[in-house]
C-alpha cells in the first residue's frame, strides 16, 4: 500500500466518522426534543388538571357558604362567572390535548347544583338538605372524574 | 319581518336572576320580551346566538327555555332551534338547555 492510498484511506475515515458523529447527533437531538416534548405536555396537562380540581373545590365551598350561611359574602354572579372559568380551562387543555374531552354532564349537573335557584327562591338551607347533598355529590363526580384523567399523565 | 337570528348578547351581556323581581336581564324577562316573540314569528328557523356573553346561570336558562315550554311553545320546535343553536364560548350551554327543555316536555 502506498503513503498516498493509506493518507486516503484514512482521511475517508476520518470524514465518515465525522458524517456519523452529526448523524448521532441529529438523531438524538430528535429524541431528547421528542423526550422533553412529551414531557413538558404532561406537566401541563397535570398543572392545568389540577388547577381544575381546586376550581371546583373552592365553587363547592363558595355555593355551599351561598346557600347555607345567611350572612353569606357570597353572591351568585360571582359563582356563575366561576363556572364560567371552569370552561375556560377545560378549553383550555382540549386545545393542548385531543384526548381531553371535557365531561360535559359532570359539569352541567355541577352548574345546575350551585347556580339553580328554584322557583321559591328558599334561602338559607340546611347543611343536610337535598341541595347541598347535590352540590356535593355533583362536585365530587366532576373531581373524581379529573382525578382519574390525571392519573393518565402521571 | 325581522332578522331570524336572536343574539342574547344584544338584550345583555350578562343574563342576570330567573325573574324579573329579582334583578335586571333576568331569564324571566329575556323570555317574554325577546325569546316568545322570536319564537312565534320564526318557529323553528329562529337561530340563537348565546355568545359574547360573560356567562349564563341555570336559573336564567332555566326560566328562558324551560319557560318557553310551560308558556305554550312546542317543544318540537324548540328543540329543533336548539339544534342550531350557537355556544362556541361555552359548548356545554347546549347541553344545559336541552336537559331543560326534556324536563318540561316530561312533566306536560
Amino acid at each position: 500500500m502506498t503513503k498516498d492510498s493509506t493518507h486516503e484511506s484514512s482521511m475517508f475515515a476520518v470524514n465518515s466518522l465525522g458524517w456519523i458523529g452529526w448523524l448521532l447527533t441529529v438523531i438524538f437531538f430528535i429524541i431528547n426534543y421528542k423526550v422533553t416534548k412529551s414531557a413538558r405536555h404532561k406537566d401541563r396537562m397535570q398543572k392545568n388538571i389540577e388547577k381544575y380540581l381546586e376550581l371546583v373545590q373552592k365553587i363547592e365551598d363558595d355555593s355551599l357558604d351561598y346557600w347555607i350561611n345567611p350572612d353569606t359574602k357570597i353572591f351568585m354572579p360571582h359563582l356563575i362567572i366561576k363556572c364560567r372559568r371552569l370552561t375556560n380551562l377545560s378549553k383550555l387543555m382540549q386545545s393542548y390535548d385531543d384526548d381531553y374531552i371535557a365531561p360535559q354532564e359532570e359539569f352541567v349537573r355541577f352548574k345546575q347544583a350551585v347556580t339553580l335557584e328554584a322557583s321559591n327562591n328558599v334561602r338559607p338551607i340546611s347543611g343536610n338538605s337535598g341541595k347541598a347533598q347535590l352540590i356535593m355529590a355533583a362536585s365530587h363526580n366532576l373531581q373524581e372524574w379529573h382525578l382519574k384523567k390525571l392519573n393518565t399523565f402521571t | 319581518m325581522s332578522s331570524n337570528v336572536l343574539r342574547v348578547a344584544d338584550f345583555s351581556i350578562f343574563p342576570g336572576p330567573r325573574y324579573e323581581v329579582l334583578g335586571p336581564a333576568s331569564g324571566e324577562e329575556f323570555r317574554d320580551t325577546k325569546l316568545l316573540p322570536a319564537l312565534r314569528e320564526h318557529g323553528a328557523n329562529l337561530i340563537i346566538d348565546l355568545d359574547g356573553v360573560i356567562s349564563y346561570g341555570s336559573s336564567f336558562l332555566e326560566e328562558s327555555f324551560g319557560g318557553a315550554v310551560r308558556s305554550g311553545i312546542d317543544p318540537a320546535v324548540l328543540l329543533k332551534v336548539i339544534e342550531n343553536i350557537i355556544c362556541n364560548d361555552e359548548p356545554t350551554l347546549k347541553f344545559e338547555i336541552e336537559s331543560y327543555v326534556k324536563e318540561q316536555t316530561s312533566q306536560l
